[in-house]
């Protein structure tokens, strides 16, 4: 399946080892990888689909993952690593590509690529979704561990069940750490807009 | 207030602190939270709070939601609820009590009323509207501009089944206000109870367009739930509109509850609801599937009520609910699959939008295959038989009439029946050669059985071709495929083939020449019964050779009898009756459906000799049979004819009793949606007419005309229209009667004039409306019907043409009358001889029918105004001529109700003397 200058399995699952031995700086790296074949596939799939259709961020992901690693590592923290990285380049996608639309808009370009995570926002509103992903990255710098679930379920799509599996904890502290997330995120947006 | 951010106590202390609290619910959550020490409440609480807005979105336009949130009710606010007393926002509006209140406003109960005449100030019209106001002028521009969108939103909103915006404005302080329409109705769970599974599919598809039309708009609902779907008086579902709905039922609901996000009915929170996962179209599509759950099974599929949260979440989303079928065995595996896939657990499964689940829901209700169903090709052929069976049943329904034997329908179940005993090789055969047709890949709905069947036809021929033996089983199961179907000429075909496949088996063809006989001869007695009746007078044997042809030749000779009641040849007709009877008894047939069937004919045998003892035997011996033959349709459709003959017996009890059993067998069998079943409830209705309960009658028609499609079932609808109009006659509604008859006459002529089948049905029909001959005349005159006395002779002339079954002699006689009545009095034309000859017979005939006495009079007063009354009759008149007078002083005193009470009463005097009519009914 890998190709000409595609990442290949075998690399994102050393990467991932790489990651999960400490070495930070592999992060980026499979950060790098995993967007850059998640876009990919975006790509395919908005081709594929329908005018209007959405792009759910959950297929995209999965098949990222099975194009990526599948079956080429066992290792529960390498799928670990990988949905939470995938999820987070999910949401950089997601926002990235808003803002590629809002510009193209302005110069009359396509109609937006629509993704799941616009039931999110005001349809009309898409700079709501910038402001949800400052908040992000806000709470990010409080709790890495918030946002992983976060992402994982939001923008990876993946299930409180998955979630809990990957992780190592139950079902129900997935949920609560979900509640915890969003009462911090709406924090913090209600933060940012009172000082705007 | 919101200078605090993690700073005072840190991030960490605070987030554990939260993690704690969510830990918790309910009361245990608030005692958590008011026992911490003062920042840390305050914060706690106001993430708590923050985390009730419904999504990031909501969040992002409103951040000081907590504030508006946590002001106590009424402490800014000077709009209290004060019933009546409360001048209003907009000066005209009156506040009358508070609904509710929720995260930005209070919502009253409000109306206002506009004055016609100033001066006078006497009232024009009341308008009642639910209006929102924002909390406190002091609440922030945040949450004012979230207020505004919502209201912007709202009046953006206009479908007839969401509730309307009425008005907006602001008040003296500045803050806006907005008023929607005020729905009252019964919530639809409620309404449903007593309704058939159509009109309860029908008001699902109502909801399912008002939120399809939000979606549309980008506007999730998210709160779909029975409490939020109220139905109107015009019978109309309506959706209460979003954030209204929501805080309206915060006061009776208590299973209200907050989650992760929204505030949600825990009951009726979709999976990813509850786990905080994003809330799409899909969670609509889900709740949709909840109120369908309901609306169908009376109950949610789960009531988690009384359960602790977090196992009611478990619940909601980890156990598969019991179909709806469980519940109720009525439903069925289709309804089963469409909801059943509107409740998946994760919302990709579900539909993928509103329109898609109410598409499949309108598949449902036309008999179309449904999407949620594994697409099979025979689950596909079923769902076309039962459709084209309903179809052809229409037919069957509009011949049945007032009071016409339902024959033809009992037939049609011996035959599906018969259809599914058939052979297991001819089947095996028609299985493969239908599934290499394949007509279901890819072509959508245009593809037909009809046209897969007619592109096999060759195929089959070719299989079949070496083997008469094979090809005579499989055209005999093509036939009564094509007869399901209404293909005449490929059902004639596949007959002549078994006939065919007879001719070259030579010796051992008696039992399939006979089948042919019996298929070909029997498409004739439906087309053409003269051509029948020589068809059968030719090939059929008098009498089968052996036991093995028993079989066939008394299903040939049953469709032979039939064909020769239809050509009034009735001496032969029953003569082929006996021969039937001897036959039963010569073989000792066993077969319940065969002996039913005969002694359906013997009862009809027994009716023409005018012998209503062995009549009433005949149907007595009909149902037992069929109560053996272990054939619920068959067996209803018989106790349903029985009951005819006993409500003409005038033994009402018994009637009323037999036609409910056979109506419970329906409804036992969920057949109580067909047009069988609606055919039994107008003859029901009939009884309850003739019974006096003129207005059970109206609803139990009014009932069977729900189950009739406007368009596919129209003439089945067109007689229980008519049979409604005169109920309504009765019960002195007229303005009904008027209605339907204005309706109806044009299209019997144009419609029906030139159809030489359906044209003669309606004929009758029109015909047997002539019982009220004299209400009709006056109606129709009422409407100022135009084209006058001759046109109206004219339709009397053709439902006399067309009455002409010996069944149908009392309404002959009606007509008679009428057209008597009408001569006499338009003396436009004058009474033929042959027609004064036909009042002297007619007369002397008698029969015991609704208003005998009136219309005996009409007869006896043409003839007496013609002066050719034979003076045996003469006294006769005069006698009559007091006693129209006494009949018209009695209905002219008794309310209209009792009409009917004193027609069975002139009915039960027929005989005596005049005199007894002095005496008035009790």
């Amino acid at each position: 399946m890998s190709g000409n200058g595609r990442p290949g399995a075998h690399e994102v699952t050393a990467l991932l080892k790489r990651y999960a031995q400490g070495q930070s700086e592999s992060l980026n790296d499979v950060v790098a990888l995993v967007y850059e074949e998640l876009h990919q596939l975006a790509r395919q799939q908005l081709r594929r689909s329908r005018v209007g259709q959405h792009v759910q961020t959950t297929v995209l992901v999965h098949e990222a993952y099975e194009k990526l690693v599948q079956g080429k590592t066992q290792d529960l923290r390498d799928r670990r690593h990988f949905f939470a990285v995938a999820s987070r380049a999910m949401r950089q996608i997601v926002v990235d590509t808003y803002r590629a639309d809002n510009a193209a808009k302005r110069g009359g370009g396509a109609p937006p690529v629509t993704l799941t995570v616009s039931h999110l926002l005001d349809m009309d509103k898409p700079e709501q979704l910038v402001a949800v992903y400052e908040a992000i990255d806000k709470l990010a710098g409080h709790s890495e561990d918030l946002v992983e679930t976060l992402d994982m379920s939001c923008f990876g799509g993946l299930s409180n069940e998955q979630i809990a599996e990957l992780t190592g904890c139950n079902v129900r502290t997935v949920q609560r750490k979900l509640q915890r997330a969003r009462s911090w995120l709406m924090h913090f947006m209600a933060q940012d807009i009172k000082s705007d | 207030m919101d200078k605090t951010a993690p700073g005072i106590v840190s991030f960490e202390a605070l987030d554990a602190l939260l993690d704690q609290a969510y830990a918790l619910e309910g009361p245990a959550r608030r005692e958590f939270v008011e026992g911490l020490p003062a920042p840390q409440r305050e914060q706690i609480g106001k993430l708590l709070e923050l985390s009730n807005a419904l999504t990031l979105s909501d969040i992002a336009a409103d951040p000081a939601r907590s504030v508006a949130k946590t002001q106590e009710p009424g402490e800014e606010s000077p709009l209290t609820a004060d019933a009546g007393a409360e001048e209003t926002p907009a000066g005209r509006w009156r506040l009358h009590r508070e609904l509710g209140s929720g995260g930005m406003g209070q919502v009253f109960f409000a109306s206002r009323e506009a004055h016609a005449d100033t001066a006078s100030g006497s009232r024009d019209y009341v308008q009642e509207a639910a209006i929102k106001i924002l909390w406190s002028h002091r609440a922030s521009e945040d949450v004012r501009a979230r207020f505004l969108r919502e209201r912007r939103l709202l009046a953006s909103l206009d479908h007839p089944g969401l509730a309307r915006f009425v008005d907006g404005g602001f008040l003296a302080d500045g803050r806006p206000w907005f008023a929607m329409e005020y729905v009252a109705g019964t919530t639809i769970d409620e309404y449903v109870r007593d309704q058939s599974l159509e009109e309860r599919l029908r008001l699902f598809l109502e909801v399912c367009a008002a939120v399809a039309y939000a979606h549309q708009r980008l506007i999730v609902h998210r709160d779909i739930k029975p409490q939020n779907v109220l139905v109107d008086e015009t019978g109309r579902a309506r959706l209460l509109d979003f954030g209204v709905a929501g805080v309206l039922d915060d006061i009776d609901d208590g299973v209200y509850t907050r989650t992760a996000g929204a505030p949600l009915t825990l009951q009726y929170a979709s999976p990813e609801q509850l786990t905080g996962a994003m809330v799409t179209v899909a969670s609509d599509v889900y709740q949709l599937g909840l109120l369908l759950y309901v609306m169908l099974t009376g109950a949610p599929p789960y009531d988690v009520s009384d359960l602790p949260l977090t196992e009611a979440i478990d619940v909601i989303c980890n156990t598969t609910p019991a179909k709806p079928g469980v519940r109720d065995a009525a439903i069925g595996s289709d309804l089963d699959a469409i909801v059943m896939a509107a409740l998946s657990k994760s919302p990709d499964e579900r539909y993928r939008t509103v329109s898609a689940l109410a598409d499949d829901v309108s598949r449902f209700l036309e008999d179309r295959p449904v999407k949620a169903m594994p697409r099979t090709a025979w689950y596909v052929a079923r769902r076309f038989l039962r459709r084209n069976a309903l179809v052809t049943g229409i037919v069957t329904a509009s011949a049945l009439a007032l009071t016409a034997a339902t024959v033809v329908s009992v037939r049609m179940a011996d035959e599906a029946a018969e259809q599914a005993a058939r052979s297991a090789t001819a089947q095996q055969i028609l299985s493969d050669v239908f599934r290499k047709a394949d007509p279901f890949q890819g072509r959508g709905a245009t593809v037909t059985l009809a046209d897969a069947l007619t592109r096999a036809l060759p195929e089959i021929g070719a299989r079949v071709a070496d083997d008469p033996l094979l090809a005579w089983e499989v055209n005999h199961e093509l036939g009564k495929i094509f007869e399901s179907l209404g293909l005449i000429e490929q059902e004639a075909a596949a007959h002549r083939a078994v006939l065919a496949a007879a001719a070259e088996l030579g010796d051992e063809s008696e039992v399939p020449y006979l089948w042919g006989v019996a298929g070909l001869g029997n498409v004739l007695a439906r087309t053409n019964p003269a051509e029948a009746v020589k068809f059968f007078d030719e090939r059929l044997p008098a009498r089968p050779t052996d036991a093995a042809a028993v079989e066939p030749w008394m299903s040939a000779q049953y469709s032979y009898v039939g064909a020769l009641n239809r050509v009034r040849e009735f001496g032969r007709a029953d003569a082929g009756t006996f021969v039937m009877a001897e036959i039963v008894q010569q073989y000792d047939v066993d077969d319940p459906r065969r002996r039913a069937r005969l002694s359906q004919l013997l009862a009809g045998v027994a009716r023409r000799a005018g012998d209503a003892v062995t009549e009433d035997l005949h149907w007595s011996d009909a149902v037992r049979h069929m109560r053996a033959a272990n054939n619920p349709s068959a067996l209803a459709v018989t106790l349903s004819n029985r009951a005819i003959f006993l409500g003409r017996s005038a033994r009402y009890d018994e009637s009323e009793a037999a036609f409910l059993e056979s109506l419970a067998i329906f409804e036992e069998a969920g057949m109580d949606t067909d047009a069988t079943f609606a055919t039994v409830l107008r003859g029901y209705a009939g009884l309850l007419f003739r019974s006096g309960r003129a207005g059970e009658a109206i609803t139990t028609t009014e009932r069977a005309l729900k189950l009739l499609d406007p368009g596919s079932q129209f003439y089945a609808r067109f007689v229980a229209e008519v049979n409604l109009a005169q109920y309504s006659l009765v019960t002195g509604d007229t303005s009904k009667t008027l209605v339907v008859m204005t309706r109806a006459l044009p299209v019997v002529r144009r419609e029906f004039a030139d159809d030489p089948s359906i044209g003669r049905r309606m004929q009758r029909l029109f015909g047997k409306t002539m019982v009220f001959g004299g209400a009709y005349a006056e109606a129709a005159m009422a409407i100022g019907y135009a084209d006058g006395e001759c046109r109206r002779e004219a339709d009397l002339l053709r439902a006399l043409e067309s009455l002409e079954h010996p069944a149908d002699e009392p309404a002959r006689q009606k007509v008679w009358a009428a057209l008597a009545d009408l001569r006499h009095k338009s003396r436009s034309e004058e009474l033929t001889q042959p027609d004064l000859d036909g009042f002297v017979a007619l007369y002397e005939q008698e029969a015991p029918v609704f208003f005998d006495a009136l219309d005996r009079w009409r007869v006896l007063d043409a003839l007496s105004s013609a002066a050719v009354l034979p003076p045996a009759l003469r006294q006769r008149h005069a006698e009559l001529d007091a006693q129209r007078a006494e009949t018209a002083t009695l209905i002219a005193a008794y309310p209209a109700g009792t009409l009917v009470d004193l027609a069975a009463y002139l009915r039960s005097t027929a005989d005596k003397p005049v005199s007894c009519l002095q005496t008035p009914p009790g």
